[in-house]
């Protein structure tokens, strides 16, 4: 059951964030972490334009995006992009910011890369979420925190979903798949509308989705405990 | 690697630092001062200025060594009689097999992001029948259970590294030391202890510790009588004091 409630809370997120998109057929889009590039091709699709790209660490799923028409690049998100400032109406990241080692920089690439008035989809689980403040309550860990070692698939609770069970076995043998499967920080609602803030960004909107075990359409309304946060933050005109 | 360089930068040491120490550090040796060994080689990982490893040299008969990535730490540790180097401990360790007795690490674990990494390399460098003493903030603490349910960006976990102040919302008001300290990973009693055996370490004992912040003074003494009797329950305590050994 739990393992539904999370396909449908992603799905409702992945609804979330193609929501927050606005038509623009002339937009350089970019999608940071586009793995095999079903979400980057729905992307493309609702702002209706064809410059589209992604970017992923691991060369596998790139080469499965590359086949879905999208410009494909291996990059290390850890690092400064290769990308020129100001070039991007539209960035994307799904899911990503959990996993970067030193999000200072990655954010502030991301506030580089785009476009005065271009906007940045931020999405990513919420450190507040009702399940994880149970798992709190009964003293075990969060379920946001438990997939950091490749030893054991869930850290401090035998409640976690297993759900990245098949990259793990890959993980042991790839250590770039280590890097994008452990989950390094975690954010929750206030931390990172005040983080995104802090670096200059206007925050548009943010949506909600998943909220156990209730249904997940109440994560809409109270995004503080919503499972998954998706944050559209805008670069100010005035900055360049 | 770059990040490493950029970590670095959060941890100077002065040497005519006028702040005074003696207190945590007497509480801490407090702690630890069962569990050391008197001779053989004792390394601290993350000594910094190398203010505890001092006392564990002037208590013990041991070797005592250090290493942290900071080079004015490290600098400092020198002088104060310990072994230090400038280390990264995201990275292989500087030091042959099963060479140390004990390893301690005050502070530490939550500052890597290669928790992974770092406890392979640590029980690689231990000797058998060794033991390690961990200690970092419970990240299910007493207060935290708390702010989870209002929302507040929970204590310890860190939004980047400019500031720990993010999404603490009403709790700015009253922390006073504002800077960021570098946290990545936070650990709970269950994690901590999940972590340590999915490593091949036995765990040899689990208990909490109090620690007091700088709080306004109203604040301060209700905060440090709740703090002390959490701490008599490791689960809600605000650090956690892990003792782990590698079997022979």
């Amino acid at each position: 059951m739990m393992s539904s409630m999370f396909e449908h809370a992603y799905k409702l997120n992945t609804h979330n964030i193609l929501s927050l998109l606005h038509s623009d057929p002339k937009a350089r889009v970019i999608d940071l972490g586009c793995d095999d590039g079903q979400l980057t091709k729905k992307i493309a699709y609702t702002v209706k334009t064809k410059d589209i790209w992604g970017v992923d660490l691991i060369g596998r799923r790139l080469r499965l995006a590359a086949k879905r028409g999208i410009t494909v690049k291996k990059i290390n998100l850890n690092g400064k992009l290769p990308f020129k400032s100001n070039s991007f109406d539209v960035v994307h990241a799904n899911q990503v910011i959990e996993h970067i080692v030193n999000v200072d920089v990655f954010v502030s690439e991301i506030m580089r890369i785009l476009k005065p008035g271009g906007y940045a989809i931020i999405s990513t689980e919420n450190a507040s979420s009702w399940h994880n403040i149970i798992a709190s309550l009964f003293g075990w860990q969060i379920f946001s925190l438990t997939n950091f070692s490749i030893k054991i698939p869930s850290v401090g609770n035998p409640f976690a979903l297993h759900k990245h069970i098949t990259n793990r076995k890959e993980a042991v043998h790839n250590y770039s798949s280590t890097l994008t499967w452990n989950h390094i920080r975690i954010f929750n609602f206030f931390g990172l509308k005040e983080y995104l803030e802090r670096f200059g960004f206007i925050i548009e909107k943010i949506c909600g989705s998943g909220y156990y075990p209730f249904p997940t359409i109440f994560g809409g309304y109270d995004k503080v405990h919503a499972h998954f946060i998706t944050f559209k933050c805008v670069k100010p005109f005035d900055k360049v | 690697m770059k990040f490493s360089k950029s970590y670095a930068k959060l941890y100077l040491y002065h040497e005519d630092s006028d702040i005074d120490y003696s207190a945590s550090l007497n509480y801490r040796m407090q702690i630890i001062a069962p569990y050391l060994v008197s001779k053989g080689k004792i390394l601290e990982l993350g000594c910094g200025e190398g203010l505890l490893s001092q006392r564990i040299r002037k208590k013990t008969h041991a070797d005592v060594f250090g290493i942290d990535i900071s080079t004015s730490g490290v600098t400092l540790a020198k002088k104060r009689g310990i072994k230090a180097t400038v280390a990264d401990l995201n990275s292989i360790l500087p030091f042959p097999d099963t060479y140390f007795d004990m390893i301690l690490s005050d502070q530490v674990l939550e500052h890597v992001y290669n928790t992974d990494f770092l406890l392979s390399e640590i029980f690689r460098i231990l000797k058998p029948g060794g033991s390690v003493i961990a200690i970092t903030p419970n990240l299910s603490f007493w207060l935290n259970r708390i702010l989870f349910i209002i929302g507040v960006y929970p204590v310890f976990l860190e939004a980047g590294e400019r500031s720990k102040l993010y999404g603490t919302r009403f709790l700015k008001n009253y922390i006073q030391d504002k800077g960021a300290m570098g946290h990545i990973h936070i650990f709970n009693r269950h994690a901590l202890e999940d972590i340590f055996r999915a490593h091949g370490f036995s765990i040899t004992r689990v208990f909490g510790s109090p620690l007091s912040w700088n709080l306004p003074k109203f604040l301060q003494i209700p905060y440090n009588m709740a703090d002390r009797f959490f701490s008599l329950f490791p689960s809600l305590a605000r650090d956690i004091v892990i003792i782990a050994m590698k079997h022979k």
